[in-house]
């Protein structure tokens, strides 16, 4: 059986005024993780944002679930796909639950009271990222890899097919970024989740994900781990000599 | 916490019709207080053309009733600024909006002719203008001052307000100077949050609109709840980021001019209520919007009452009363503000 498919994206151009990323074709499968890599300001965040439906793009489509994003109100795109921005600008005087019970946002009715559905969903998701004994404490009182864990509870919550997340692994140590890539692992495998993942650490992205999309100024192409000249398109994006690229196992 | 703010609700909306029955029934003979619960046991609402009826039907009561809505409306206002800017400093008057408001009605003051032209409604009109015309400058400012993270600038929206304040003042000195004493009494004493001259056409047309307000605001009580994760943040979770935005701030802004319209430049009750009220139940707007208004209208009844008997039968304005409760209030928050601002650079 093969699995469906959750993203499309067809001839896909984004950016603001000028195109940063353009004539990207992108499929993505249940279950599947995609690592976007590539130099500052090539437009990783931005074409993030556009598979989210945040921007609209320039030029082309993105189908998630079958469903045309632009066509698409705020609340019908947040329950197909959502995403976790680098940035955490939240409030941290909210508690870890309260944090989680926010992914419940687009389900909510017209009274925004949660139902039993809403309920269960937030255990789910705080029992899936191991936040249950922290689930009263504030945010501000907790470490970066636990406030990390409840941000992507509260996407969990949210009961999407797709999860975009913007370097989700920063600021966080080795262990906390073990952590966090083996409880993203046992998501896609248990929850059939679609990750797209922006990346600093090429390593991490080859170790991390089904597939690598590299962005470079030349333009956006996937560059598998079996590909005899990775090293030199890796080297090529990031306008560095081929030996500067780390390796990559 | 949900139950909680149940019982809080429930606790000081008791606390209200007790504050609300004693403003009825207190009043002062020769300067000592007296205590007339009889006055209202035996006031007929038919016709009742007595004396003690008159004081009751339309002098207190309008007064309590009038007290209360301008309470909840400073206050309800105040806690969707700060949920809005994610900054607790977000008052109403603080940032001009109620000076906006306050120009507007002094302007109308200045043209008496014009209110006996157009009708009573021209007040709650004109103060919801001219709120609405201050709340969009004093954002428009402070968003040009910066932004970070989605937030607006503690210092920015601060100075804002104390620019459009200036200028307000300094409009509204200029009109007050040119008006008759008797006008200028008046005015004054309105402006220094005065609540002696409401008429009941008048108050409820102001209900009504609170009321819808209010209730608008609570079908989008969590919706505004997602700004706690910045605007990027509520509009990953289905939350159309910027219409919300400009409806509540329009909302809010709707609020101050009733607010205003009845009980002049009434300060620091959106900063301290919204401040109380989360620091009991958190931050959850569904939990908080009944609340905060039952705390507002409570604070500003008990207020008045205090305004009206304290130096009886002199009246202190209630702002006076209002503005020593929040300044400790504001210098308190200010420097947990900038300490937290310091600590961030």
């Amino acid at each position: 059986m093969t699995a469906a498919t959750v993203l499309e994206a067809r001839d896909l151009a984004c950016g603001y005024d000028a195109p940063l990323v353009s004539g990207l074709d992108l499929t993505l499968s249940q279950g599947q993780a995609l690592a976007v890599v590539g130099p500052n300001g090539v437009g990783k965040t931005t074409l993030l944002r556009t598979l989210a439906g945040q921007l609209p793009p320039l030029t082309g489509t993105v189908h998630v679930g079958g469903a045309d994003l632009a066509r698409q109100s705020h609340l019908q795109r947040a329950k197909r796909v959502t995403i976790l921005l680098q940035e955490d600008p939240g409030d941290h005087s909210l508690t870890v639950r309260e944090l989680v019970e926010l992914g419940r946002t687009p389900h909510l009715g017209l009274w925004g009271r949660p139902g039993p559905e809403d309920l269960q969903a937030v255990e789910q998701a705080l029992q899936a990222c191991h936040l249950e004994e922290l689930a009263h404490r504030r945010l501000d009182r907790v470490s970066g890899g636990e406030r990390q864990r409840a941000r992507i509870a509260m996407t969990l919550a949210q009961q999407t097919a797709l999860l975009l997340l913007d370097e989700p692994a920063s600021h966080l140590d080795l262990r906390r970024r073990v952590e966090l890539f083996e409880l993203l692992t046992t998501l896609r495998r248990q929850r059939h989740l679609a990750l797209v993942m922006v990346l600093h650490d090429l390593p991490e992205a080859y170790q991390e994900a089904d597939r690598v999309l590299v962005l470079g100024q030349s333009g956006a192409a996937e560059v598998p781990a079996g590909d005899p000249e990775r090293r030199g398109k890796l080297a090529r994006a990031f306008e560095v000599p081929e030996e500067r690229i780390p390796g990559l196992g | 916490m949900r139950r909680q703010a149940w019982i809080w609700t429930a606790g000081l909306a008791a606390l209200l019709l007790l504050s609300a029955w004693l403003s009825m029934a207190l009043g002062s003979q020769q300067g000592r207080l007296v205590l007339e619960p009889d006055w209202i046991a035996t006031v007929s609402f038919d016709g009742d053309q007595s004396l003690h009826a008159r004081v009751l039907l339309f002098w207190r009561a309008p007064r309590v009733v009038a007290s209360m809505v301008i309470g909840a409306c400073l206050a309800v206002a105040g806690l969707v600024l700060q949920g809005l800017t994610r900054n607790p400093l977000a008052d109403p008057y603080l940032l001009g909006i109620s000076g906006g408001a306050g120009l507007a009605v002094v302007l109308v003051h200045a043209l008496p002719a014009l209110v006996v032209g157009a009708g009573w409604w021209l007040v709650p009109v004109a103060a919801f203008s001219g709120a609405q015309g201050a709340a969009l400058l004093v954002l428009g400012i402070a968003r040009s001052s910066g932004v970070s993270g989605g937030r607006l600038s503690v210092l920015g929206l601060i100075l804002a307000g104390v620019v459009i304040n200036a200028f307000c003042a300094a409009v509204m000195s200029f009109l007050l100077v040119r008006f008759d004493p008797f006008r200028l009494r008046i005015t004054t004493l309105w402006l220094a949050g005065g609540i002696g001259f409401t008429r009941w056409d008048q108050l409820a047309f102001v209900t009504l609109l609170a009321l819808a307000a209010w209730l608008f605001l609570r079908l989008q009580a969590h919706r505004l709840n997602a700004f706690a994760l910045g605007t990027s943040g509520a509009s990953a979770v289905g939350v159309d980021a910027d219409r919300v935005l400009l409806r509540a701030a329009l909302v809010s802004s709707l609020l101050t001019g009733l607010g205003v319209a009845l009980g002049g430049l009434l300060g620091y009750v959106g900063l301290i209520v919204p401040h109380a009220v989360r620091g009991l139940v958190g931050s959850d707007f569904r939990r908080t919007l009944l609340l905060t208004a039952v705390a507002g209208a409570l604070l500003v009844a008990v207020a008045d009452s205090v305004a009206r008997l304290v130096l009886a039968p002199e009246e202190l304005p209630v702002g006076v009363l209002t503005a020593l409760i929040g300044c400790p209030v504001l210098l308190m928050l200010l420097r947990v503000q900038l300490r937290g601002a310091g600590r961030g650079s």
